[in-house]
């Protein structure tokens, strides 16, 4: 008991890196789709790079250059803030793919009974595409928010003391292993939490059934 | 004249599919477009609805212009006029491409509601009674996967015939109805065009349904219309 109030006063640090991370990497990622999916080339090559160098490169060194490297050069964001940028930037590159994958799934036809039916380019995205994207991507989203959950833990990179540094840290001192056990338990119960919203939502959206 | 098309070409890269076609639809007129697969029929319907470019040659709908070829120079409708034109214009496709997240009823409604700016009340009053007179009353609040083929069909009719279109096209209406179905289809149809006066171009080459519909039958061969046929010589062709 006493391990776990002393472990759970990460859990601050990591519910809100991740939670501010989800809130601006999703909106970011519908626009990295947009872009990658421009008929200006230029653009489209260049949001490709873009995704490309964020997805082939580590978290970790994304998150050191950031907060490690940017100060070198002038640019300093602070500690949390760093985290939340690199976060932020890497998660919206693989939401961005996510989007994009979905709406080419979309049947072409859905968009050219739309437009006979009068509808302008603005309102197909949003009444006949957009909807049947949320459902395609939702559990790949979902997927890729687990991952973020899990992948708060890289805070300890800049000195930050998230539930799994608590942990390591007691683990450290009293020559146990029991601190890790309750650290992996909480990190499974936040997934578990995150798993049933999005099959909550997915229920919601389902028009199949 | 409702429709008037007039020396259409089209050529996708070297391969000419449209090779000077002409054709006409009157009002209350059924027309069908038949021929072979690959033939050039259905680019002849996208050319016709605006969702593909003809290279060359003249469209018009009710007197308004999609493309016009004058002194060898081919000008488009902008898209604010070919927005105009589509509020004349209905097409049914052959995969229906009814909308999977909304129910038959918002199916029906949501051109009248977000592009007519109907009242919902008044846009629900007249979808409720489209859907009726189609048989599909009890299934307004159903969505389109809990459907069968023939009433997937007729959302779709539904749907385009709801804005009052004076120019309804049918792609390959039968291509997915059993033959009780293909019978309603043709009586609906043929109320469209009677009573409310519609000009329907459909193509198909289902030869007994195109017998049963049309007033008037054209025959596609490799981007050119080869023959043209009244309802009652096609009739007596079928029947040898």
């Amino acid at each position: 008991m006493n391990y776990l109030v002393q472990i759970l006063e990460g859990l601050g640090l990591t519910l809100s890196v991740f939670i501010v991370s989800l809130i601006f990497s999703l909106p970011l990622g519908a626009l990295v789709a947009g872009l990658r999916l421009s008929k200006i080339k230029a653009v489209s090559k260049a949001t490709e790079v873009y995704i490309c160098v964020l997805r082939g490169t580590p978290l970790l060194l994304q998150i050191m250059l950031v907060f490690f490297g940017l100060p070198s050069i002038g640019i300093s964001f602070g500690r949390f803030n760093s985290v939340v940028i690199a976060f932020v930037l890497n998660y919206a590159a693989y939401f961005g793919e996510i989007f994009r994958s979905g709406i080419q799934s979309i049947e072409k036809g859905q968009r050219e009974a739309a437009s006979i039916l009068g509808f302008s380019p603005m309102q197909i995205n949003l009444k006949i595409v957009l909807p049947q994207v949320i459902k395609r991507t939702l559990p790949s989203i979902g997927n890729e928010v687990i991952t973020l959950v899990k992948d708060t833990s890289l805070v300890y990179a800049v000195g930050w003391s998230d539930i799994l540094k608590y942990a390591k840290g007691i683990a450290v001192r009293d020559a146990t292993l029991m601190p890790y056990l309750i650290a992996g338990t909480i990190y499974l119960v936040l997934t578990y939490i995150i798993t049933i919203a999005f099959e909550a939502i997915e229920r919601k959206v389902n028009y199949e059934e | 004249m409702l429709l008037q098309a007039e020396g259409l070409f089209k050529a996708f890269n070297d391969t000419v599919v449209l090779n000077d076609i002409s054709l006409s639809v009157e009002r209350g007129e059924v027309v069908s477009l038949v021929g072979q697969s690959g033939a050039g029929k259905t680019t002849v319907l996208r050319c016709i609805t605006g969702l593909e470019k003809c290279d060359k040659g003249s469209i018009a709908i009710n007197d308004k212009f999609i493309c016009k070829t004058e002194n060898g120079i081919t000008t488009y409708a902008t898209k604010d006029e070919l927005a105009l034109i589509r509020h004349e214009l209905g097409m049914v496709f052959q995969a229906y491409h009814l909308f999977p997240h909304m129910t038959v009823l918002e199916n029906v409604t949501i051109a009248l509601t977000d592009v007519y700016k109907v009242p919902r009340t008044q846009a629900n009053e007249e979808a409720v009674k489209m859907l009726e007179s189609l048989g599909l009353g009890e299934k307004i609040n159903s969505k389109p996967s809990q459907l069968s083929g023939g009433q997937k069909q007729r959302v779709a009719i539904a749907r385009s015939c709801v804005t009052n279109p004076k120019l309804l096209c049918f792609d390959e209406p039968t291509a997915a109805l059993d033959s009780a179905l293909v019978v309603e289809i043709i009586k609906i149809i043929r109320n469209l065009a009677s009573e409310k006066g519609i000009g329907i171009l459909i193509i198909s080459h289902d030869e007994k349904f195109v017998r049963d519909v049309s007033d008037r039958v054209l025959f596609i061969e490799h981007g050119k219309i080869t023959k043209e046929m009244t309802s009652e010589e096609y009739k007596n062709v079928i029947r040898e």
